[in-house]
């Protein structure tokens, strides 16, 4: 077993099976899409959807490539600190639920940026939309990595033809079908998904001579005293509590900036089916996140006691790998055609938020009264496009595919969540706040990310500055004060009083929690401020501290 | 009467800081669960559980059953505050104009939103 050129044999058999796949979400994106008339439906559903649905839409949504094929990938390279890396990326659905979702669908907003505007007005959500594009961008760009592997292990074409082939078939259903149309999808993906990956690993498991094949997620500790004898330092944890630490800034907090997510709370019927949502999501996701730990697991397993051999350029593949020598081509097929599940319902939260951005939150905030007809077909424009330039950036890929996804995590971490959170339990927050927070917080993650300028980072690991954590423990912070801090200042210059909607704001804020009165009271809190900007002056300046590493 | 209903109010003026204990408690829970592993990269420990090592297990089914737990937990809760704060709108709604001597009242409302609450 030694590597070399992985791909199906039979391609036909590969082929019959993705198509069919496909015809499959098509049918259903059609069938769905009939009744999608006005932008409310393209990209919320109707605000409709039951809460089974939309909780395995949400976990289907989440679950991308990275899931399917990039978590076994850097596991293979970072072994268990990768896992405990990835374990509270669970967390986004519920924080955002709990912290802004019910505020923001009880607004009716489409998208965090709609908030932003009704919030910080214009300047602001146009900065936001132009950094939530390219956090949407940025998270396609690790799926069209995925897809164009996906099918040149499929197809054994190059990596290039996979990418184009892949990634317009992908667009172009996307293009068609819709939020709805993805979503009843995405419901049955979550399905196929669970199904294609779980059933395959037991086999696998069970050909590696695991004795628990009959629930991989958990039951293969009878593999564990030959893993520590093959590899002793498997499952140490390698790095500082620091860079654990940096998790929470770039990731759980990441997480809550991501646009495609906050949509699908509000595809939601109502508050408590959203929230009912939210506990089907964090089973499912809980139940398909273990499995990959221990496809995971099998995989260094694999590598370090049955001879096989997997290059560093394949390691996006090992998932796709194992099956192809453990298990039969059929399984293979139908391993691929989950992958690419994954890839097409995330891709789809990815373009259709890129749609919505700039047709609904640039160009009808700029121009208010165009059709909507018109804005529709803008939106239409903008997925198509977003996804040829999530294409185009894939044509030369970062070395993993999870990195340029999760580096997108720490610029919304940054440029969004600090504006949609303090913006929804702060009435000071105001415009010039959530401008300078956006704008400066996001220009300083880029400049520490080691893709502008390589010389400027923060550790000298390239995996933790790739990822984003070092920048987002320093720029996250960072954003945060500003926003504070400028607010409370500006709020209190007499000449800019006129130039800021206080009085709107505030009843925004009373009325997206609930409330049908106003009170000075509520959602003003000093002292809530004032630790904040505290404990995020102490991680900023931790984040600045040596790493060692 | 007015004094009965105005008491109720204060009492139900808790919806607003339940709302706040809420997210701020729920928020640290689902992100203490969800970061096992910084917790143990502070105050590791040697030894195993189910066959697993406990450095590795733990995190894994707290940040499964653990999360899923607190989702439960955070969905009644999330909508029992709703519920609440529906309540209290109605009250503060329901409560006379207060006198025009004397002290101000707490719970009337100071300005009234301009739009309606919808969505729910």
């Amino acid at each position: 077993m030694n590597d070399g050129n992985w791909q199906l044999s039979n391609p036909v058999l590969g082929l019959v099976v993705v198509g069919l796949t496909f015809l499959l979400f098509y049918v259903v994106g059609f069938l769905a899409n009939r009744k999608s008339s006005s932008a409310k439906d393209l990209y919320v559903g109707g605000a409709n959807v039951g809460a089974v649905t939309n909780g395995l839409a949400m976990a289907a949504t989440y679950m991308s490539l990275a899931t399917f094929l990039g978590i076994t990938a850097l596991i293979l390279q970072l072994q268990v600190p990768f896992i405990l890396l990835w374990i509270q990326l669970i967390l986004a659905i519920p924080l955002i639920t709990i912290i802004y979702g019910t505020s923001l669908r009880r607004m009716g907003a489409f998208s965090p940026t709609h908030f932003i505007r009704d919030r910080y007005g214009v300047t602001a959500s146009i900065i936001a939309a132009l950094f939530m594009i390219l956090v949407s961008i940025m998270y396609a760009l690790g799926q069209m990595i995925g897809i164009a592997v996906t099918f040149e292990t499929l197809l054994g074409i190059p990596y290039m033809t996979g990418l184009i082939v892949g990634g317009l078939l992908i667009v172009g259903y996307i293009t068609i079908g819709g939020m709805a149309g993805a979503t009843k999808n995405a419901a049955i993906q979550m399905f196929i998904m669970a199904l294609m990956f779980i059933v395959p690993l037991a086999a696998i498991m069970k050909a590696v001579g695991g004795t628990g094949w009959f629930f991989p997620p958990l039951f293969y500790a009878d593999m564990v005293p030959a893993m520590l004898e093959s590899v002793p330092t498997f499952f140490d944890y390698q790095f500082s509590p620091k860079w654990y630490f940096s998790i929470i800034p770039a990731l759980t907090i990441g997480a809550l900036g991501l646009p495609h997510l906050a949509m699908r709370v509000y595809t939601a019927s109502s508050l408590k089916s959203a929230r009912s949502a939210m506990v089907w999501f964090a089973f499912i996701l809980g139940l398909v996140f273990s499995a990959t730990y221990a496809m995971g697991f099998v995989g260094v397993f694999a590598t370090a006691t049955q001879g096989l051999t997997v290059s560093a350029a394949d390691a996006d593949k090992l998932t796709i790998i194992l099956n192809l020598v453990y298990n039969p081509e059929w399984v293979t097929a139908l391993v691929i055609a989950g992958a690419i599940s994954a890839g097409l319902s995330t891709l789809s939260g990815n373009l259709l938020a890129i749609g919505a951005l700039l047709s609904q939150d640039i160009v009808s905030t700029l121009k208010p009264n165009i059709s909507q007809k018109a804005s529709l077909r803008l939106g239409y424009t903008a997925i198509f496009f977003g996804g040829v330039a999530s294409i185009l950036l894939a044509i030369d890929p970062p070395a993993f595919l999870v990195v340029s996804i999760l580096w997108a995590f720490g610029l919304a971490g940054v440029t969004n969540a600090p504006l949609i959170i303090v913006g929804v339990w702060w009435k000071e927050a105001n415009k010039f706040g959530a401008i300078a927070a956006a704008v400066v917080g996001g220009i300083l993650y880029i400049v520490v990310s080691p893709f502008v300028f390589p010389s400027i980072v923060l550790t000298g690991h390239s995996l933790t500055d790739g990822l984003g954590l070092s920048g987002a423990m320093l720029a996250v912070p960072v954003s945060f004060i500003l926003l504070i801090v400028v607010s409370y200042i500006t709020n209190r210059i007499p000449s800019l009083s006129n130039r800021l909607t206080t009085q709107a704001d505030t009843e925004l804020v009373e009325r997206i929690h609930g409330w049908t009165d106003v009170q000075p009271y509520r959602y003003s809190s000093k002292v809530g401020a004032g630790i904040t900007v505290i404990a995020c002056v102490a991680v900023a300046v931790w984040a600045l501290m040596p790493w060692n590493m | 009467m007015d004094t009965e209903i105005r008491k109720e109010g204060r009492d139900s003026m808790n919806a607003y800081k339940k709302e706040v204990r809420f997210t701020i408690g729920m928020t640290a829970a689902f992100i203490l669960v969800g970061n096992m592993g910084l917790i143990f990269s502070i105050f590791p420990v040697d030894a195993m559980l189910f066959g697993f090592p406990v450095m590795y297990i733990i995190p894994i089914l707290m940040g499964w059953f653990g999360v899923f737990f607190l989702t439960i937990v955070a969905g009644k809760i999330g909508n029992k505050i709703d519920d609440e704060i529906e309540r209290e709108n109605e009250l503060l709604n329901s409560i006379p104009e207060p006198a025009p001597i004397g002290t101000p009242d707490p719970v009337a409302p100071v300005i009234t939103a301009s739009k309606k609450v919808g969505g729910v």
